[in-house]
């Protein structure tokens, strides 16, 4: 729309269907409506399916030949010029480094596709008071979606008070037919066509504003179930084995939650939620890995030496593929059954009466502050004691603790400056890279070992392939042990200690 | 910012008019715009439809900053603001005197303006007053229409003299003929004896019309909805001859 806004106008979405000429006799009589023209336009928002550009506070849409890009916080269009035709799908097809990068970083990999598609006849009017004076100019709107599905019409008012009429203007409203209110023309149209653009992955944990350590383990609970749920249809319907990936990940950061918050929540609930997650981990576990295996099929093809038959690898594969398939249908029917139906629901009424649930309570910054420094100083105590000749399980307990730590400063995060919690989180990162690596190395090879046991038919030359495929693995586990040992010195200098005792000492 | 005020001693000489046309021609070219009427006579406010705000009075203006600027309103044309004036403006210069540094109060208040307007014109009140000191003080120029008869002679002679020995800049000062009557053989003869005087006097003749006065009842400046009246010409020709100073 070629309209300038220089303070926010307000977006009334009415809940009947108006006219103009009810409009203008609805409204008080002292003042008087100024009609002018009407102008056709479509608008067509733009996101990715999990409204990626949404939960990052900025809003896409395309108009006549522009695009705009609109954020919530400076309320500012940046405009872009852009064929009707051909829809922008990557942030790569942007022009403009600078939008570029900020849609990259908001996008992470993911395309644009259009969310809704309007349109809409606006006719521009202004009102005047009893001396004829204007005192706001609006456009009343009748808008018609086109797509997801043909919508019956709706009608809005975007309205903008003159400057020094904004108490007048807002008494008018009230006289004004019924309707929702909105400061964003964008938010407006989305929630009033009902597009629910759910969160599927990451969660922005609002803490600033808590005081209880009990509250932020609602908030950190509560994000991650409706993530969990999110994500069961992309499960089931196999879209993208990443919908799995989240599910656990949520999962994980529930269950790590309950572990490391201590003493708040009561036994009873606390012992069902746990309980609850464990039996969902025990079905989606072996999907994962076997996920993970597939994905890496390339990988493994490049490890062995050139001249291996390949047809071998891949009768490896194949025998996967149908392991696959057998843990995806268990895992499907363990989500369609009525079993979680009713884990969901306890879980729902686990949060609707959640005040009742808590046992005891503490104030959250400082709780927060002394839960993580605990842990850091866990990591630096076991991580100097380790040594080349210690077994594979206590570099597994190290890398336990580890993520520990990383759930600990990404719930918390929030809390303190983001610059320091980004160099917290920088050092501690590569040394869970790689002791997570060394963990992955690790399960591959006992899924090989299992693909042998159980191997009803075992060729001389299937036995070869795997056995050289965990030779190459072992090998390489190796290696990153060496690396272990560089990473940890930097996390345990001097400097990080000081950094972490800067940020949650005392 | 550039504060251009529109001055005279006596009243009924086409100031208010004068202010209105201009800052509406300011504004069209895309200036951000202020005209702030302190006239408590109010007309400058009248012709564009604006009252003052119920919280709006001289201790607002006086005070400046936030109260100030909650109480400029938006007039109907593009890029143009207005800060209407309030009848207890009658007492500006009683709450000036009572003040630090009285005759420099207004050019502290218009300061902070300085980030939104790039003009900012002044309706004065006709008289002598403190008021009108300040103005003289913070304004950058200071208009005078001028009725060229014998009696504007002597009035804007007593007003040099007043400048001088307040040691003004007399510099700034810019009169240009108002309301004039071609076929008055007085405003003739005048206008040739002062026009070849003095440097003050700008080019731009405004004609007396019959149109100005009826801006009372369209209520809004000429230039905006009469083009082609003389008046109206006359209005912005003397806006170039004015930016260009």
């Amino acid at each position: 729309m070629a309209m300038t806004f220089f303070n926010v106008p307000e977006t009334l979405v009415f809940k009947t269907k108006i006219t103009a000429k009810s409009f203008s006799d609805s409204i008080a009589k002292s003042y008087t409506l100024d009609w002018a023209s009407s102008e056709k336009h479509t608008i067509v928002f733009l996101d990715s399916f999990d409204g990626r550009l949404k939960h990052g506070g900025l809003s896409m849409t395309h108009s006549a030949s522009n695009i705009f890009l609109r954020s919530d916080k400076s309320n500012r269009n940046f405009i872009v010029d852009w064929p009707a035709n051909k829809l922008p799908k990557w942030a790569d097809d942007f022009s403009d480094a600078r939008i570029t990068a900020q849609l990259n970083k908001l996008l992470d990999m993911r395309s644009l596709t259009t969310i809704l598609s309007l349109k809409i006849e606006a006719r521009l009017f202004s009102v005047l008071n009893e001396d004829k004076k204007t005192i706001a100019r609006a456009h009343l709107l009748t808008i018609q979606n086109m797509y997801p599905q043909k919508q019956q019409i709706k009608t809005a008012c975007i309205i903008k008070p003159l400057r020094g009429y904004s108490a007048d203007v807002k008494s008018l409203v009230k006289s004004f037919p019924a309707s929702v209110s909105y400061n964003d023309f964008n938010r407006a149209m989305i929630s009033a066509y009902g597009i629910d653009l759910k969160d599927y992955s990451k969660p922005v944990y609002m803490l600033k504003d808590k005081e209880k350590i009990s509250q932020a383990l609602y908030e950190i609970l509560h994000k991650n179930f409706l993530i969990i749920q999110n994500n069961e249809s992309g499960i089931v319907d196999d879209i993208d084995i990443e919908f799995l990936h989240d599910y656990r990940v949520a999962c994980r950061r529930m269950r790590s939650s309950l572990s490391l918050i201590k003493n708040v929540i009561d036994p009873v609930s606390l012992h069902m939620l746990k309980m609850d997650l464990k039996h969902v981990g025990r079905h989606s576990g072996p999907l994962r890995d076997l996920d993970v295996y597939l994905l890496r099929e390339d990988e493994y093809k490049a490890l062995l030496p050139a001249d291996w038959p390949q047809k071998d690898i891949h009768a490896i594969f194949v025998r996967l593929k149908s392991q696959r398939k057998r843990a995806f249908n268990r895992m499907t029917k363990m989500l369609k059954s009525g079993e979680y139906q009713q884990l969901i629901e306890r879980w729902q009424d686990f949060f609707n009466n959640y005040d009742d649930h808590i046992k005891a309570d503490a104030p959250l910054l400082k709780t927060a502050s002394a839960m993580i420094l605990k842990w850091f100083q866990r990591i630096i105590k076991d991580g100097r004691r380790l040594s080349s000749s210690d077994p594979d399980e206590k570099f597994h307990d190290l890398r336990i603790k580890c993520k520990k730590l990383r759930y600990l400063l990404e719930f918390f995060g929030p809390l303190y400056s983001q610059s320091l919690i980004n160099k917290a989180v920088k050092q501690l990162k590569k040394l869970q890279e790689n002791l997570g690596e060394f963990n992955d190395y690790s399960v591959q090879i006992d899924t090989l070992n299992l693909l042998l046991q159980h191997s009803v038919k075992k060729p001389t030359n299937f036995v070869k392939t795997v056995a050289g495929l965990i030779t190459v693995l072992d090998y390489k586990m190796h290696q990153l042990r060496e690396e272990f040992y560089d990473l940890f010195a930097v996390f345990s200098s001097k400097k990080n200690i000081t950094l972490y005792n800067k940020i949650f000492g005392k | 910012m550039k504060i251009i005020a529109l001055y005279s001693m006596k009243g009924g000489v086409g100031k208010t008019a004068a202010a209105v046309n201009l800052s509406w021609c300011a504004a069209a070219e895309g200036n951000s715009t202020l005209l702030l009427d302190i006239d408590p006579q109010a007309s400058a406010s009248y012709y564009f439809r604006i009252k003052p705000g119920k919280k709006h009075n001289v201790g607002s203006l006086i005070k400046g900053g936030k109260k100030l600027d909650k109480n400029i309103r938006e007039t109907d044309f593009e890029n143009l603001d207005l800060l209407p004036a309030h009848l207890s403006y009658r007492n500006l210069d009683l709450v000036l005197d009572d003040l630090k540094k009285p005759s420099k109060q207004l050019r502290s208040i218009l300061s902070p303006l300085k980030k939104e307007y790039k003009y900012v014109f002044v309706d004065c009140p006709p008289n002598i007053t403190l008021v009108s000191e300040n103005i003289f003080n913070a304004a950058d120029l200071i208009i005078l229409p001028f009725i060229p008869t014998t009696l504007s002679k002597l009035t804007f002679e007593k007003l040099m003299d007043f400048f001088k020995e307040m040691q003004l800049k007399k510099s700034r000062v810019y009169t240009f003929f108002s309301m004039v009557e071609k076929r008055k053989k007085m405003h003739n003869e005048m206008m040739q004896e002062l026009s070849s005087k003095k440097k003050r006097f700008l080019k731009t003749v405004i004609p007396y019309s019959a149109d100005v006065e009826k801006m009372g009842l369209q209520r809004a400046p000429l230039v905006s909805y009469n083009k082609r009246s003389v008046a109206a010409m006359g209005f912005r020709n003397l806006w170039q001859e004015i930016s260009n100073l």
